[in-house]
């Protein structure tokens, strides 16, 4: 495992404001995730970890704190500015998947790449690279609604890796599937960890947060605990 | 594959708390687990917020259990589930 930072926080901080409350969601949350590591992070419903997840993946901005995502300072960055960064180094994996209904399968994995500006051509060799991958290349022609949980969601792991990401985001990936198919997708996770790929995941799950390297603990806004994991491979009964 | 299951223990209070062993065919114990309830009022008497109560009780917790989950706060308790360090 490489030792670069490939994310760094310092007290990062998020507050929701309305007219009547103000709602401090992260408090104080210093962390540094190093490339090729796979950390999870747990802890109660509330307890800030989707908040968390969408500032390290850009999706929004602490409300203090700093961010440096690959050495670039992001916390003051404007939308255009995330978006540039996400498209470029970003994956999302959603536990509803988040595929768009009107798109087939290979239209839905297509869609980053078109935002990232390839040219047909290598899109479609992309694409099809993804899905054979995943295993799901018999149903490029299929729309999201034909697929069952497991394979939709292995079609937003496609999309999520097509372009190749420096590091993937992942809530509650398994959270709308049966166990089977839930193995499945950690499997596919963990793959991709061991081919270099970063990946930061939010989970209940125990089992899923066994394939991590690392596990994060929130609590009311804060870290307060965290576990480093012996690797999978040495957690099987000898 | 680790297999994840689901199981019911009975109610109790804060004082006490529940080991669980997980035994490989009436060989060896692979792990325990501990659950017990943490009490922000009882167990707290310098009034320290709820992060910074767990955190205290989980650094000055014995060396060779650790976290293995937090669960949602009821009413002044927050349930915890321990996993014992199988040391080599």
């Amino acid at each position: 495992m490489n030792t670069i930072p490939m994310l760094k926080t310092t007290g990062l901080t998020k507050i929701y404001r309305n007219s009547e409350v103000e709602t401090l969601a992260l408090q104080n949350v210093s962390l540094e995730v190093k490339e090729g590591e796979f950390v999870a992070i747990m802890g109660p419903s509330g307890c800030g970890k989707t908040t968390l997840l969408n500032i390290l993946g850009l999706l929004d901005n602490p409300s203090k704190g700093t961010y440096q995502f690959t050495n670039i300072e992001t916390s003051k960055f404007k939308e255009k500015q995330r978006a540039q960064l996400r498209k470029k180094n970003l994956g999302y994996i959603f536990q509803n998947f988040n595929l768009i209904e009107e798109l087939t399968v290979f239209e839905n994995v297509e869609l980053p790449l078109i935002y990232m500006g390839f040219k047909s051509g290598i899109r479609k060799n992309l694409v099809i690279s993804a899905l054979k991958k995943m295993h799901i290349l018999h149903r490029k022609h299929h729309f999201p609604e034909q697929l069952s949980g497991g394979q939709q969601q292995r079609v937003a792991v496609a999309r999520a890796v097509v372009g190749s990401p420096k590091l993937i985001l992942a809530d509650e990936p398994t959270g709308n599937l049966d166990s089977a198919h839930g193995d499945e997708v950690m499997r596919t996770l963990n793959d991709l960890n061991k081919e270099g790929t970063t990946i930061i995941m939010v989970t209940h799950s125990q089992r899923d947060a066994s394939y991590a390297n690392r596990i994060l603990r929130l609590f009311d806004g804060q870290i307060i605990n965290e576990n480093i994991l012996q690797s999978f491979s040495e957690k099987t009964i000898s | 594959m680790p297999k994840e299951i689901k199981i019911l223990l009975p109610d109790f209070s804060s004082k006490e708390f529940f080991d669980i062993h997980i035994q490989h065919s009436r060989n060896k114990i692979v792990s325990s687990y501990r659950f017990e309830r943490w009490d922000l009022e009882k167990d707290n008497p310098n009034k320290l917020d709820a992060s910074e109560f767990l955190r205290n009780k989980i650094n000055s917790y014995a060396e060779d259990w650790q976290v293995s989950e937090i669960f949602a706060q009821e009413n002044k308790t927050i349930p915890i589930l321990l996993k014992k360090i199988n040391k080599a």
